[in-house]
């Protein structure tokens, strides 16, 4: 039993290993295999909170800014240190998160939307206004990669985009496998019973608002790292990271590959949304219509996500 | 330091303002209480209101182009509901708020398709155009109008929920659509209205806004984000903590520039924040269905 | 030459790819068969066609065609034919990475131009330096292009805001008024005007009464506006753009602004102008432009608005704007250079563009191409509203007063932040 749960795993790191090397076939690139990887976790991140716990956050832009801007302030300030910028975006994340949450994990439904939406927007705007330390509408840029060291091996360059594309590939599995393990874990139970009925699992005697708080501290952090590798990706930050059109992106992302339904929904999500963007825009300049028409036929007709649709038809069969 | 006279037009400014604000927020906060639905596509629809009359105003001309703009923009509304927001009643509310992101985001680009990317100016109608001298302040004449269209529109919105039977049928139908049912009226017809009315209500702030604001694609963002903030300050559904928050909003901005010009357009950000704390349903926000 | 041509950006590019193992056979496998086809010369241009500059794209894309077109009808350029690969960056920095990413991965771009403002355009600076790809910047006017951000590889077409100043600002403090108030577009590119402008007009004497910071995005401007009626300032230097520019000058109408005061635009794109239409443009007493069409005295310049009109007769406007002069003037120049050079090699192209004097610049002074901060230096104008009765039609809106030479005004060598690298193999 234990060997085949681990299957998805090693098929989706082999998928992804050959995956530089197919995108060419649709005007792919390596760069494009890295961003996919990095949304992939984000989405992942927000889909620990949106489908094992029942929370629609619309602001989840904010933490991705967060992370990003806590990377490249920490190479500016602090030191270029590859660890070091990564941790202090997940830090910086997980501290603003743990605030917001603390003061709305109380709310449910859209009224949790409608705040996480108002907080967001009130970090962009400080990423906005506070030229002094964000760059404000400029953002901050000219950064650099820094080399990966790891203890007792020589430091490796990451500028090359494939050795950056296996960093990220390896940083998305570690992430990966941890909120798999999570969400399967005793804790994720918990988290569970609490979307399907948080009365009832108040009367079983679980501090509820506790256990909400947590997991969106623990999504503001993946989101927070994954802002810190889209840095490490663009070397440069802006303001329109944490803007609430970005939040939409990544709900979308995970609904629309089926992430309420599956845990490998949110990749598919990510890796069809980035090759999209990608490939819209180099056809048309009116990608922005052909985008909100395919994410209206996606809630239109498969609410469920493209992976929902592989478990209807599953069912439907049997 | 700001005088008194300062403060006077200030204020002044700030509750003219403050009322185009409750205006561009009444129908979201209307469509939110009584269907429970977050509509991204607000902005949009303000903004076809402002691109209509700008077709419109030459032809037919200003008054004309105020029924004729936001009639449109409520049958576009209709159409929505009928064709795509309906199917999600009775699902998890994100599933609507993504629709309407989806409609926003294409509606904007077809903006753009059809009208062109440049940015129009909207000239205010003749008998309002220029300033008018107030004695301590000069002030423009179709802020005035504005003022006084603002009020008339919200007042009919007033009347209409607390003086109609229709008015009370919605109302109820926010609290329990399902006694409003079994009672034999028609839920379903209710919200197609109510998504019309909404609509037409940002359609028409579209149209008073666009001599202002002039027009131009992206212009639906000016108005979804103020809505979200009234919306949350005033609490969700109130009609009056909507114009409570318009008029908060209005005046903390106008307010904001004589003591903190640069923060002026974080200050309803601030305020939210604040109120929230405090109010944490938003100042007239009561125990609604939708925290559940 | 060619197998140096074929591997298109730069060695450094090319030794990339080749890690990646991703087109390495087509680099140097086949190098005989790409010769024989004559592979197209492209340009990437990433340039907004929407967001919040998204009309600036519009005029861009016909001064791009009219440059392309001036090279592939006489037969191309080093017997290829120039291409453009297009891409909407839509105002936002983020995005134009990315886009300029897949320009160059995917279409493989052998030179870049941009446009889309001073955030994007700083961006795709570090873009240019770290890819070793030649970018011609073709709209903002921010001093940090030609300051802190200025590199080997990037090349600043249009003026920018220190000149600016220090053209328009000595006049008005002379011919205009002495008591200034500014209104100044709260980010680095309002800051940076209102600032050189401060520093010109101290020097003639005249006197700050205030400020406004406009944030970016503003619609309603009305408290600004009564706020600045307090200060009772004879001149409004208004530093504001794109849009919020648009929304203002109807408020600044609305208010009889212009009653009170004289209003002066150091920096004006006629998409604006054009915009509020004739009526709201008569309250300025100066405005500072770039270019325009009807500059007079200059050879060739009627020309060219003939060959714009011959080639785009259905474009959004009759006549070339500043926009669509310096996406043409950025671009003809880029390939000039690389028919000097003979080469699409990117340092032997920077080496032809850098000290190079353009004769027909389109202007009544010579164009140089300053070497230490890579400026297009370049005479800067002032204009003021024409009387309706002399208007020839809807464009017709502002008439020629003066002009400053850029190699007068524009930023001295000792002043500017500008610190270039260089170059691999210098």
């Amino acid at each position: 039993m234990r060997r085949f749960l681990k299957l998805p795993f090693v098929w989706m790191f082999l998928f992804f290993l050959v995956l530089p090397y197919l995108l060419p076939l649709i005007k792919g690139y390596t760069a494009l295999a890295s961003e996919i990887l990095i949304y992939a976790m984000f989405a992942l991140g927000f889909n620990l909170l949106l489908s094992y716990t029942g929370l629609a956050s619309f602001g989840h832009a904010a933490f991705f800014g967060i992370g990003a801007y806590a990377m490249a302030l920490t190479q500016l300030k602090l030191s270029d240190d590859l660890w070091l910028g990564l941790l202090m975006g997940m830090v910086a994340a997980g501290f603003f998160a743990g605030i917001v949450g603390a003061i709305i994990c109380r709310k449910r439904g859209i009224y949790f939307s409608l705040l996480t939406l108002a907080f967001s927007q009130m970090f962009f705007f400080i990423a906005f206004r506070w030229d002094e330390v964000t760059g404000g509408e400029t953002g901050l840029t000219g950064l650099r990669r820094p080399p990966l060291r790891l203890p007792g091996l020589p430091a490796v360059s990451l500028t090359e985009p494939m050795a950056f594309y296996l960093f990220a590939l390896a940083v998305f599995m570690v992430v990966m496998i941890l909120i798999w393990r999570l969400v399967h874990s005793p804790f994720g139970s918990v988290l569970q019973s609490i979307k399907q009925n948080e009365v009832r699992a108040k009367y079983l005697g679980y501090n509820t608002v506790f256990y909400k708080w947590v997991s969106f501290t623990i999504s503001g952090i993946i989101s927070g790292l994954a802002g810190a590798m889209f840095l490490l990706q663009q070397d440069a930050v802006f303001p329109t990271y944490l803007n609430w059109t970005e939040s939409g992106n990544v709900v979308m992302v995970t609904i629309m590959g089926g992430g309420v339904v599956n845990f490998f929904g949110p990749i598919l999500g990510a890796g069809i949304f980035v090759i999209l963007q990608n490939a819209i825009g180099a056809y048309t300049e009116h990608w922005l219509l052909i985008l909100g028409l395919i994410f209206i036929a996606i809630i239109m007709v498969i609410p469920e996500g493209i992976l929902g649709l592989f478990k209807r038809t599953k069912t439907v069969q049997q | 330091m700001p005088s008194g006279i300062d403060f006077l037009s200030q204020g002044i400014n700030g509750i003219v303002l403050g009322l185009l604000f409750s205006l561009i927020a009444i129908g979201f906060t209307l469509m939110l209480g009584v269907i429970g639905i977050i509509n991204f596509a607000h902005g949009v629809l303000f903004a076809l209101g402002a691109y209509f009359a700008f077709t419109l105003r030459n032809s037919l001309g200003f008054w004309a182009a105020l029924i004729i703009s936001p009639l449109l923009v409520g049958l576009i509304g209709i159409i929505i509901e009928r064709l795509a927001v309906r199917r999600m009643y009775g699902k998890d509310a994100l599933f609507c708020l993504l629709l309407t992101f989806g409609i926003a985001m294409s509606g904007e680009e077809l903006i753009r398709m059809v009208w062109g990317k440049l940015g129009h100016s909207i000239a205010a109608p003749a008998f309002v155009s220029g300033s008018i001298d107030l004695g301590f302040m000069l002030y423009s004449k179709y802020r005035l109008l504005l003022a006084v269209l603002s009020a008339l529109i919200l007042f009919l919105v007033w009347l209409f929920l607390e003086k109609t039977s229709y008015g009370a049928i919605v109302k109820a139908g926010a609290q329990d659509s399902e006694m409003v049912a079994a009672l034999g009226n028609n839920i379903s017809r209710m919200r197609t209205l109510v998504f019309g009315i909404g609509s037409a209500l940002a359609g028409v702030a579209g149209v008073i806004a666009a001599p202002l604001w002039s027009v131009r694609p992206g212009m639906g963002n000016d108005a979804i984000m103020p809505a979200f903030v009234i919306v949350v300050l005033g609490g969700i559904g109130s009609f009056w903590g909507t114009v409570i928050g318009g008029l908060a909003v209005g005046l903390s901005v106008s307010l904001a520039v004589m003591f903190f010009p640069r923060m002026s357009d974080l200050v309803m950000y601030i305020l939210a924040a604040v109120v929230l704390l405090f109010w944490p349903r938003g100042i007239m926000g009561e125990k609604s269905i939708l925290e559940d | 030459m060619e197998t140096k041509d074929d591997k298109g950006i730069s060695r450094r590019a090319f030794l990339k790819r080749s890690a990646a193992g991703l087109t390495i056979l087509t680099v140097s496998g086949v190098p005989t068969l790409l010769r024989a086809q004559q592979p197209s010369i492209k340009i990437g241009a990433v340039i907004p066609l929407s967001g919040n500059y998204g009309f600036l794209g519009a005029s861009e894309r016909c001064g791009i065609g009219l440059a392309i077109d001036e090279f592939n009808s006489k037969g191309g350029l080093l017997g290829r034919k120039v291409e453009v690969a297009e891409e909407d960056c839509a105002t936002d920095a983020a995005l134009a990475i990315r886009k300029a990413q897949r320009l160059l991965q995917s279409e493989k771009v052998n030179f870049f131009l941009n446009g889309g403002g001073s955030s994007v355009s700083a961006a795709m600076a570090d873009f240019a330096k770290k890819e070793g790809a030649v970018d011609m910047c073709i709209d903002p006017n921010s001093d940090i292009l030609t300051g802190e951000k200025a590199n080997r590889f990037f090349f600043q077409v249009p003026p920018v805001n220190y000149q600016i100043a220090h053209t328009i600002a000595p006049y008005v403090a002379q011919n205009i008024g002495k008591k200034w108030y500014y209104f100044t577009h709260d980010y680095s590119w309002g800051w940076t005007l209102t600032e050189s402008c401060r520093k010109f007009m101290k020097e003639k004497g005249a006197q700050e009464v205030g400020e406004s910071k406009i944030p970016l995005n503003t619609r309603d401007f009305s408290s600004f506006l009564l706020k600045v009626r307090g200060a009772k300032p004879e001149v409004v230097m208004v530093n504001v753009a794109g849009a919020d520019f648009t929304a203002m000058v109807e408020q600044m109408y609305e208010f009889g602004l212009h009653k009170t005061a004289k209003i002066v635009i150091p920096l004006e794109d006629f998409e604006d102008a054009w915009a509020v239409g004739p009526e709201k443009n008569s309250i300025f007493t100066l405005m500072g432009v770039e270019w325009h069409y009807a500059i007079p005295g200059v050879p060739g310049i009627n020309e060219f608005v003939a060959r714009y009109k011959k080639l785009f007769p259905r474009a959004s406007y009759p006549v070339p704007t500043t926009n669509s002069y310096n996406a043409y003037m950025g671009l003809r120049e880029l390939l000039r250079a690389v028919e000097r050079a003979g080469t699409l090699d990117a340092p032997k192209v920077i080496k032809a563009l850098e000290g190079h004097a353009v004769k027909d610049s389109l202007k009544r002074d010579p164009t140089l191409i300053r070497e230490w901060d890579h400026q297009f230096v370049q005479d800067f104008y002032y204009f003021r509203p024409k009387k309706k009765k002399d208007m020839k039609d809807w464009t017709d809106i502002y008439e020629y007063v003066g002009y400053g030479k850029g190699t007068d005004n524009a930023i001295t060598k000792n002043l500017s932040q500008a610190r270039m690298e260089k170059l691999p193999g210098e």
